[in-house]
């Protein structure tokens, strides 16, 4: 019943089903023909028999009985055949090919009697010895017959073929329409918030849930588009006193008059660096997370570019004490993505292991494909996050304990996988035994 | 060396000022700029919305427009786009205060010539628009083999040379060389090397650049041979011939 979950299963099983049903009828009705007739042919050859030896006639009475018989128009399509005693044909105009039992039976083409391809016979045994068999046709159709048939069949052919069209139409209607839907859900989740369903007409069904759907659409829209303006807004008219107060400072920092207190403002213009990276990450995140840079995605030798970025940093983790190895991948890994988003991902992924791990831990970068799939990970044998806390630390500015002293806005995990969630894929973080692994997934190019 | 094209992008090797117009609704951090750009020797008109600033480019003629990519009245891409249409071809710095990808690709292709996120040091600022007119005068040709003083680097043979004798390099410090050399002479400011030297469009935690340009000058260190990269401080790296 699993296959009833889909359109086409439903319609194939309908269609099925009528179709076996019409067939069913068909055979039945034919079945119960067959015996009606029988019955009737029986009834009347078990008549015939009675009239032929009614007041035990002798053979020579009985065969001048059958003469007479087959000259009249009731009786005359009626097959007679008298044996004796010792089963000879004496009299009578046909001759089974096949001995007739006594009693009941029906014949076939087997009998070869010319004119019969169905028919019934009675053989009833004389009081004197010898045999009378009476034979009639029994073929429920004649040739009319087979033409009204063949009509009938035509049009029971004809409905089915109707509904099953009918079938196929409404299905073909349902699926364009749940195509649609489908699309631009599709594009809306992509970032297109200016996706609508087309309508055709409003009326009927499929119109009016159009017309709803497109109408919660623009809600959607409002709302987003007011959040958006006044995120906008706010990052806009931060940063900019921000930017004014980093700018300030800084140049108080350059000032001659400013020597004896120089370190602290120097401080200061850090601290307002850092708050200006936390809106930076925020608005990327933000960005990332609207999808419109889907728009922009093209297709990335993901070895290529894991390969560059490792040896961009490998320099910097070796200064740190720490050891940034990747395993070459030897053969393109083919993905549809965002270079530069991809970059940072790998660049915070390795900036983190780097942000956590003592001196003297390697961190090694993975690449590996999967079946419609290319795996990314970073994995380092430092201290590792336990189980319960690999959660928290995906979560926007859910830096654990432990790292709270360390640089960095915590930021960087949740930034990484809204950028792998960008690309339709996922990012984990797994026990490296010991240590920490971060394994991204990402779509081979043409999947999603 | 090259020579520099008219107008001299070096502000301060040249008699003739740079006149640049601002364009920038909040008045505190324009009259700062101005100051700031005024002090580094260029000629600042500023503006406060995107109608007057379309009036002073058909009055006057600069040499380049710093534009707030949020205005009131008429937005930051309308001006540009309403530039570019008019046939303006003054070179244009977006400065936004977002800084979405987005923003800056739709900046690129109204015409910007490059974008720059608030807050900025005004010499990140100063060393772009440099780049910017060093650009327009010259545009960059694909050059095979940069040379500068004693250093000549071959990219595609991935090939770097000092007084005569060749000096092995990892592929990003050969990046960074090439880089370096090819603007020999200017400032080079962190956020332009991350962008063109490893392709980031942010800035990262740790100081990648620093680490690589220590150990770009020990590879390049020879005896009796000066360290021909210069720290300035504050602002970036500059290779001196």
């Amino acid at each position: 019943m699993r296959r009833l979950r889909s359109l086409r299963g439903i319609s194939a099983w309908f269609a099925l089903l009528l179709s076996g049903a019409t067939a069913a009828s068909g055979v039945a009705v034919y079945l119960a023909l067959v015996s009606a007739v029988d019955r009737q042919v029986d009834l009347r050859i078990e008549t015939e028999m009675r009239d032929v030896l009614a007041g035990h006639p002798t053979l020579a009475e009985i065969a001048r009985r059958i003469a007479r018989k087959q000259q009249t128009r009731e009786s005359g399509d009626i097959g007679f055949l008298l044996r004796d005693i010792r089963d000879r044909p004496i009299a009578g105009n046909v001759v089974p090919a096949k001995p007739v039992p006594i009693g009941l039976s029906t014949l076939g083409a087997e009998a070869a009697i010319p004119g019969l391809s169905r028919g019934r016979a009675l053989r009833t045994a004389l009081a004197g010895g010898g045999t009378l068999t009476l034979i009639a046709e029994s073929e429920p159709i004649d040739r009319h017959d087979r033409k009204r048939l063949l009509i009938l069949a035509a049009g029971f052919g004809s409905v089915v073929l109707i509904v099953v069209a009918g079938i196929y139409a409404l299905t073909a209607t349902i699926r364009a329409n749940i195509r649609a839907l489908r699309g631009t859900a599709e594009a809306i989740i992509d970032g297109d918030l200016r996706a609508r369903v087309p309508v055709e007409s409003a009326r009927g069904a499929f119109g009016g849930l159009a017309a709803t759907y497109n109408r919660m659409l623009d809600r959607i829209g409002e709302l987003m588009a007011g959040m958006r303006s006044v995120s906008n807004d706010v990052a806009h008219d931060l940063r900019t006193p921000l930017a004014r107060l980093h700018g300030r400072l800084a140049a108080l920092a350059r000032a001659p008059e400013a020597a004896p207190v120089r370190q602290e403002i120097v401080a200061a213009v850090a601290e307002s660096e850092e708050i200006l990276a936390l809106f930076a990450a925020m608005l990327r995140i933000a960005e990332v997370e609207g999808g419109a840079r889907r728009a922009g995605f093209t297709r990335i030798d993901l070895a290529e570019l894991v390969a560059d970025i490792v040896e961009g940093l490998a320099l910097l983790a070796e200064d740190g004490g720490r050891q940034l190895v990747a395993a070459p991948a030897g053969a393109p890994i083919v993905i549809d993505g965002d270079a530069r988003l991809l970059t940072q991902l790998l660049v915070n992924l390795v900036e983190n292991a780097m942000a956590h791990t003592p001196p003297g831990t390697t961190i090694r970068v993975e690449l590996a494909t999967a079946p419609g799939e290319a795996l990314l990970s970073v994995c380092d044998d430092g201290p590792g996050i336990p189980a319960e806390a690999r959660e928290r630390a995906l979560r926007r500015f859910g830096r654990l304990e432990t790292s709270r002293s360390k640089p960095g806005h915590g930021l960087g995990l949740p930034l990484g996988a809204a950028i792998a969630q960008l690309h339709r894929g996922s990012l984990v973080l797994e026990d490296a035994a010991p240590g920490l692994a971060v394994r991204v997934r990402l779509p081979a190019a043409g999947i999603a | 060396m090259r020579t520099p094209a008219s107008p001299s992008p070096d502000a301060d090797d040249t008699a003739i000022a740079l006149r640049a117009l601002v364009v920038e609704d909040d008045a505190e951090l324009s009259a700062l700029l101005a100051r700031q750009l005024g002090g580094l020797g260029y000629e600042v008109q500023a503006v406060g919305d995107g109608r007057t600033a379309i009036t002073a480019l058909a009055d006057t003629r600069f040499d380049v427009v710093l534009l707030d990519r949020m205005l009131p009245v008429i937005d930051g891409i309308d001006v540009l786009q309403r530039m570019r249409g008019e046939g303006v071809e003054t070179p244009v710095i977006l400065l936004t205060a977002l800084g979405m990808t987005a923003e800056r690709v739709e900046g690129l292709e109204a015409g910007a010539d490059d974008y720059i996120v608030k807050p900025f040091e005004i010499e990140e600022l100063h060393a772009r628009i440099r780049a910017v007119l060093r650009r327009r005068a010259a545009p960059a040709t694909d050059n095979a083999t940069l040379t500068a003083g004693d250093v000549t680097v071959s990219v595609l043979r991935h090939r770097v040379t000092r007084a005569g004798k060749v000096i092995p390099l990892q592929k990003t410090e050969l990046r960074l060389l090439a880089e370096l050399v090819r603007e020999a002479g200017n400032v080079l400011t962190r956020p332009m090397l991350l962008e063109r030297v490893w392709g980031y469009d942010f800035v990262p935690t740790a100081n990648v650049v620093d680490v690589h340009i220590l150990k770009l000058r020990q590879r390049l260190d020879m005896p009796g041979l000066p360290d021909p990269i210069v720290t300035v401080r504050g602002v970036g790296y500059m290779f001196c011939a």
